[in-house]
């Protein structure tokens, strides 16, 4: 038979030791933190309910789970580094109550996701997920076409997602907005912060940086030509501006454009270009003011 | 004390099911080759995202959890229980219980892992990672761990040997943590804890996969063939328990240094990162043994297969478990976690220590099956050879690119991510030329295994 202390010892490594580990550091503390409350601290501090996930969204996320976007996108931002000022507010444990299983992810290949919703708008995530090159000069995320009707050439039709590509960009809309819209804390109350007074003289130099900027970062929905119908173009609704055309809506001046780049426009695909530095916004309008037609 | 030596290990190669043995290995060679090159075809993906064209069985995603499946599961798993129908007879001088049950585990085993994979490729995973199989999968795959340990528990207690010599602690011991793990990461926990607990339980079990499996079943196999293909007793035998109660009472807390600076409790991150710290100790009690034990027997790396896989395995097992405690610590995780640091830190252990041990073992074990000698001493050496050169550019790049990347992220928040996206990329390429240097490297030993068996030389001809 086995000898005494063998079976002693099998017991207390294999059983013991393992299963006191997992109630220690593991499951004791999943009964006393109370991280399964859906709860957390909204942007103004108060404590607010965290909602749970609608049809939709559910639907979503078992997407999420069946592409395993988990594998290269994280979901929380850390509280260290550059994470708050990267991605968002700090993850909260309310946040994740309803995620069975949690897609915290181990490695960012792409972004992470954990403050992606109202980031941008529906029309810019579908453009995205059919295309992300275009969105993203360099992305190497794959084009997820099979989330889309295809049109009469066979190429997927970015207007017509299909139910399960609604349901992916619908959670992903929901991603890290229970804490309210930090992008947005005042609401739409606040006054541009911009105060540049005159725009500077562009130079041919000026003129070259620029068409490598916005070839990178805005052809995807202004196009190539600067004719609005780049090809996330087709989602966005309103459309991108039409360059060549000039009709701008907030004022055509280049101390307008640069409000605008700067600020983005609320309510469409526009994003703040806070990326890009003040310069690299003046070269990118230079460029821009190449396509009018003279 | 059991010193494993010429008398302690059973000289009858009858005690061994060889057919058994044979066909699981022949089967652990079929995901070696499979989960590899979708490994490689993945890493193309980084540079060529529009590489294999828009089918959603081939898309990135899918494909990266079938290259962890095919290698966790489908290679080292298949391997390491083929191992244990090995070592274990020779150490106990009896025949492993219920013979038909090594086949019919093998068939059932072959049923799960090929539809848990196909699973994975179609779309249907749990959302864990290193437990990526569905439900059903997993139920099957814990009723195959689960009766292969009781199979080779019953087989210890009829043993002729009276000594328990330190392999057998492992692999008892890892066959019945793997069962326990298995059931708490992928029947428990995506089920029944949701959110943050969910993730520090996943934390647990991800790393218990690597330190209460993989790692028990390797240190298994290099405790039995070193001193056997050495014929030097093991140096220490008090040591080599040192080292199996370090690693029982460290490794199992310390997963959640997956999640630091996650909301998991601070404390809980803490306890990990101590308990990472101290894994130095049974690592180096394995390495210091595994020195000892090459005393006055360091010339057989130039003459032997097995002695050189054993000693870059136990190369790579220092490094491995100094980067491990190190890049757990909290410092250090602000710029690597999360980067490719850890991809090449995963390959180290993986790949580096107990896949190269696991093949040394195969090298000395298969003539004995097969009762040919291994077709080829040059094949086997470009085997060493390409395995070793592709995997210090996989590693090395990876390392760099973590480095790379991690800076970028986290010590300016101005950089646009496609940014380190781009200065990373290159590193990507070299991993890419690395990785498939791995693969063919892979495949040169199938092709030798293959051709042994089929056309080596019988060794009573050689004698």
């Amino acid at each position: 038979m086995i000898t005494t202390s063998f079976k002693g010892a099998m017991l207390g490594a294999g059983f013991g030791l393992y299963i006191a580990s997992f109630i220690v550091g593991y499951a004791y503390p999943a009964m006393t933190a109370k991280n399964d409350v859906p709860k957390v601290k909204d942007i103004h501090g108060n404590i607010v309910e965290v909602r749970p996930y609608t049809e939709l969204e559910k639907r979503g996320r078992e997407i999420y789970i069946k592409e395993a976007c988990w594998i290269c996108h994280s979901q929380f931002v850390r509280s260290a580094g550059m994470d708050e000022k990267r991605y968002g507010p700090v993850s909260q444990a309310g946040e994740f109550a309803y995620d069975y299983p949690a897609t915290f992810g181990t490695r960012r290949i792409g972004p992470d996701l954990a403050r992606e919703g109202g980031k941008r708008t529906d029309g810019w995530q579908y453009g995205h997920l059919a295309n992300p090159q275009a969105m993203t000069q360099g992305s190497i995320m794959p084009k997820y076409v099979w989330y889309f009707e295809k049109d009469s050439n066979g190429e997927p039709d970015i207007t017509k997602p299909t139910e399960d590509g609604k349901a992916l960009i619908a959670y992903l809309q929901r991603l890290g907005t229970s804490i309210g819209d930090f992008r947005n804390p005042e609401g739409n109350k606040k006054a541009s912060s911009v105060s540049v007074a005159s725009a500077p003289k562009f130079t041919p130099e000026m003129v070259n940086s620029g068409k490598a900027i916005y070839e990178a970062n805005c052809a995807g929905c202004h196009g190539i030509n600067g004719n609005g119908a780049g090809p996330a173009a087709a989602a966005l609704n309103p459309p991108p501006r039409n360059f060549i055309k000039a009709d701008y809506k907030y004022g055509s001046s280049d101390v307008d454009l640069f409000k605008t780049i700067t600020n983005g426009v609320k309510g469409t695909a526009m994003p703040a270009w806070d990326s890009l530095t003040e310069s690299q916004r003046w070269e990118v309008i230079a460029y821009i003011r190449t396509f009018e037609k003279k | 004390m059991a010193v494993i030596s010429e008398k302690s290990v059973s000289q009858k190669e009858e005690v061994v099911d060889k057919k058994a043995v044979k066909m699981w290995f022949y089967y652990s060679f079929i995901w070696l080759i499979l989960g590899m090159t979708a490994g490689g075809l993945t890493s193309i993906k980084f540079n060529f995202p529009d590489f294999l064209g828009y089918v959603p069985w081939l898309s990135f995603g899918r494909m990266r959890i079938f290259h962890l499946g095919g290698v966790a599961f489908g290679w080292f798993s298949t391997a390491a229980i083929g191992m244990a129908y090995y070592i274990v007879p020779k150490l106990t001088g009896t025949k492993i219980v219920w013979p038909k049950l090594s086949y019919f585990l093998l068939y059932l085993w072959i049923a799960t892992s090929t539809i848990g994979q196909i699973c994975l490729l179609a779309g249907y995973n749990q959302g864990v990672e290193v437990g990526e199989w569905p439900l059903f999968i997993d139920i099957l795959t814990v009723i195959v761990f689960g009766l292969a340990t009781v199979q080779v528990f019953v087989t210890i207690a009829n043993r002729k040997q009276k000594h328990i010599y330190v392999s057998l602690w492992y692999i008892t011991a890892g066959l019945t943590w793997a069962c326990l793990n298995y059931v708490v990461g992928n029947l428990i926990n995506p089920y029944f804890y949701a959110g943050v607990d969910n993730a520090s339980i996943h934390g647990f079990y991800l790393h218990c996969v690597v330190g209460l499996w993989i790692t028990p079943m390797g240190t298994a196999m290099l405790y039995y063939f070193l001193p056997v293909i050495t014929k030097n007793p093991v140096y220490s035998h008090k040591l080599s328990m040192l080292g199996f109660w370090g690693l029982a009472l460290f490794y199992p807390i310390i997963g959640a240094h997956h999640y630091l600076y996650s909301p998991i409790e601070t404390w809980v991150q803490t306890i990990s990162i101590m308990s990472s710290m101290m894994l130095i100790l049974p690592v180096w009690s394995v390495i210091t043994n595994q020195v000892g034990t090459m005393k006055g027997k360091w010339h057989m790396m130039s003459s032997h297969i097995e002695v050189k896989f054993l000693v870059l395995g136990a190369v790579f097992y220092v490094i491995t478990c100094f980067q491990g405690p190190t890049q757990a610590l909290r410092s250090m995780q602000l710029i690597i976690h999360f980067t490719d640091w850890v991809v090449g830190h995963a390959h180290l252990a993986i790949y580096g220590v107990f896949t190269l041990w696991t093949w040394a073992g195969m090298y000395y074990v298969w003539p004995k099956l097969t009762g040919r000698e291994i077709y080829s001493q040059k094949l086997a050496s470009w085997h060493f050879w390409l395995s070793l050169l592709g995997f210090s550019i996989m590693a090395l790049a990876l390392w760099a690119a973590g480095l790379v990347q991690g800076g970028m992220l986290n010590l300016a928040s101005n950089v646009p991510f496609i940014d380190t996206v781009k200065a990373i990329s290159p590193f990507w390429m070299m991993r890419s030329i690395g990785g498939w240097l791995m693969i063919a490297g892979a495949a040169v030993f199938v092709y030798n295994m293959y051709m042994t068996a089929k056309v080596g030389k019988h060794i009573e001809e050689v004698a």
